[in-house]
């Protein structure tokens, strides 16, 4: 389990993040909606360790960043560094052993080739990769459908319930509610740094009429007049 | 953005384009004094430099937003401007082909992007532990080429001095592979301590070094035996800069080293009894600097 106690985050004097608490169990997705600028990659940033943040994580995986796979966004790749060699750089770091890579490209990916000429789907899928065969403990997946074809977006599907059985814990998010509400248990609205709802399977229905329900028309109205 | 990054480095834009100028004046003359092929490394310098206006991405934003008319010359005027510097100084050496050869170089590509998206894989023997060597001998490879012809050449016209210096310059394109800051990402995946991630770092940079130093070692060794305390010397220098620029890329992390912590890296080079100081000073600061990200 992982508790988060009046976390806390500032750039300067903007505050980003106010007195988060949460708690996130094992076996179990937790998806985080928000708006774009809303924090949730700085939230995600804070419970992996790469930022400094007020508050406390508190994790019987200590430290947690060992047992953490960390989906970003627009994951980075060096220029000239092949799908493989990224596969080892992440399996090294662990010190784990990379030799069946071959058997284990989940998403047929052409791993001799440079990492930098990928898609931004493969690249996703590549990072993804990359964190499944780390076998981490808890995933922080930032926007794992983003640009991602179907198929592989049924991959990702079925893996996140592999991870479920296998009694890890999942945070992602992402602006497709239809693939939080079809893998998630728990979903969080994060709005200006604050959670302001939590509901599990049983709320998701409403919570996705009150996220359609903001008014967008008028903006778009004001743009064209 | 030149004067930004000179501000970023914590030095006036004027001061520092002055600083540049007198430094690549001073250098351009030292390397006339010291090397029968400066010329060429002057060219290979000007070649290089321009080679970095070329990048695919950045000329097809240029192209996106200029007519084709205007965009070709505004590659042209700069391939040009960054061409001039080394031309000057070719010039002045008397050294008109290569000048012209220089000015045509640049003209070409003016007219062509070089796409970093090249699909073929250049082989590298540093695959197994990503991601410096691998990355930077791909980038370099041309680099680590010519010292090795630089040490053949040195063989042939008797020169050790020369030989010396590829081997040198082996070590030196090693140090550039540390001197961009990678994403903090890719420090924080290390599993374990800063002690251990910086001896991981420092493995890898000084076993790979002295696999790249072989070849030269070698050919030296055989040629120059009675030499080979000297060769020693100057290689165990090398593996201490390279140290010492390893360390000082994570003392400071996140930020980039400041003027003082350049100089006082840089001061090294003329007073190398100050690396025994150096080294630790800046170990010591990068496990601090790193413990951020690996605790």
């Amino acid at each position: 389990m992982i508790s988060i106690q009046k976390l806390n985050k500032a750039y300067g004097k903007t505050q980003i993040l106010f007195d988060i608490n949460l708690d996130f169990e094992r076996g179990n997705i937790y998806g985080i909606v928000g708006r774009n600028g809303a924090g949730k990659t700085t939230l995600f940033k804070c419970i992996a360790g790469l930022l400094i943040h007020t508050g406390t994580i508190i994790s019987e995986l200590q430290p947690l960043k060992n047992y953490l796979g960390y989906l970003q966004t627009e994951p980075y790749f060096f220029s000239k560094i092949t799908g493989r060699e990224y596969l080892q750089l992440l399996l090294n770091s662990r010190q784990l052993p990379w030799n069946d890579l071959d058997l284990k490209n989940l998403f047929d990916l052409p791993l001799d080739q440079y990492a930098s000429t990928y898609s931004t789907g493969m690249k996703k899928k590549l990072a993804i990769t990359a964190i499944l065969l780390q076998q981490n403990e808890v995933f922080i997946m930032d926007e794992p459908f983003n640009g991602v074809d179907i198929q592989s977006n049924i991959i990702i599907q079925q893996v996140l319930q592999k991870l479920r059985l296998l009694n890890k814990t999942i945070l992602l998010s992402s602006h497709i509610f239809s693939t939080l509400k079809d893998s998630c248990d728990h979903i969080l609205l994060l709005d200006q740094g604050r959670i302001i709802k939590s509901v599990n399977k049983d709320g998701f229905e409403s919570l996705e009429h009150e996220l359609q329900d903001v008014e967008v028309d008028k903006r778009v109205e004001k743009m064209f007049e | 953005m030149f004067k930004r990054q000179l501000s970023a480095f914590g030095i006036h834009p004027l001061l520092g384009q002055i600083l540049i100028v007198i430094l690549f004046i001073g250098f351009a003359y030292i390397l006339f004094n010291r090397t029968q092929y400066a010329s060429y490394l002057i060219v290979l310098a000007g070649v290089y430099s321009i080679t970095l206006l070329a990048e695919s991405k950045r000329n097809t934003f240029l192209r996106s937003i200029f007519s084709l008319k205007k965009y070709r010359i505004i590659r042209l005027i700069e391939n040009i401007a960054v061409a001039l510097p080394f031309g000057i100084v070719l010039l002045f050496q008397g050294e008109f082909v290569k000048c012209g050869l220089l000015i045509l170089i640049a003209w070409i590509l003016s007219t062509n992007s070089i796409d970093n998206k090249i699909s073929y894989k250049i082989v590298t023997p540093f695959s197994r532990h990503p991601f410096e060597f691998t990355v930077g001998f791909r980038n370099t490879f041309i680099g680590i080429l010519f010292a090795y012809f630089l040490a053949i050449i040195s063989i042939k016209a008797g020169n050790f001095n020369l030989g010396i210096f590829a081997m040198l310059l082996i070590v030196a394109i090693c140090i550039s592979y540390y001197l961009e800051m990678e994403d903090d990402f890719f420090i924080w995946i290390y599993k374990g301590s800063p002690e251990g991630f910086l001896k991981y770092k420092l493995k890898i940079a000084l076993g790979y070094c002295t696999v790249l130093c072989i070849p030269i070692w070698i050919l030296l060794a055989i040629i120059y035996p009675g030499r080979l305390m000297v060769l020693f010397i100057f290689f165990l220098l090398g593996l201490s800069y390279l140290i010492a620029i390893l360390f000082g890329k994570y003392a400071y992390y996140p930020n980039q080293p400041s003027v003082s912590q350049a100089v006082l890296v840089g001061s090294c080079i003329f007073f190398p009894p100050l690396l025994l100081f150096v080294i630790p000073h800046l170990y010591f600061k990068s496990t601090k600097s790193l413990n951020v990200l690996l605790s």
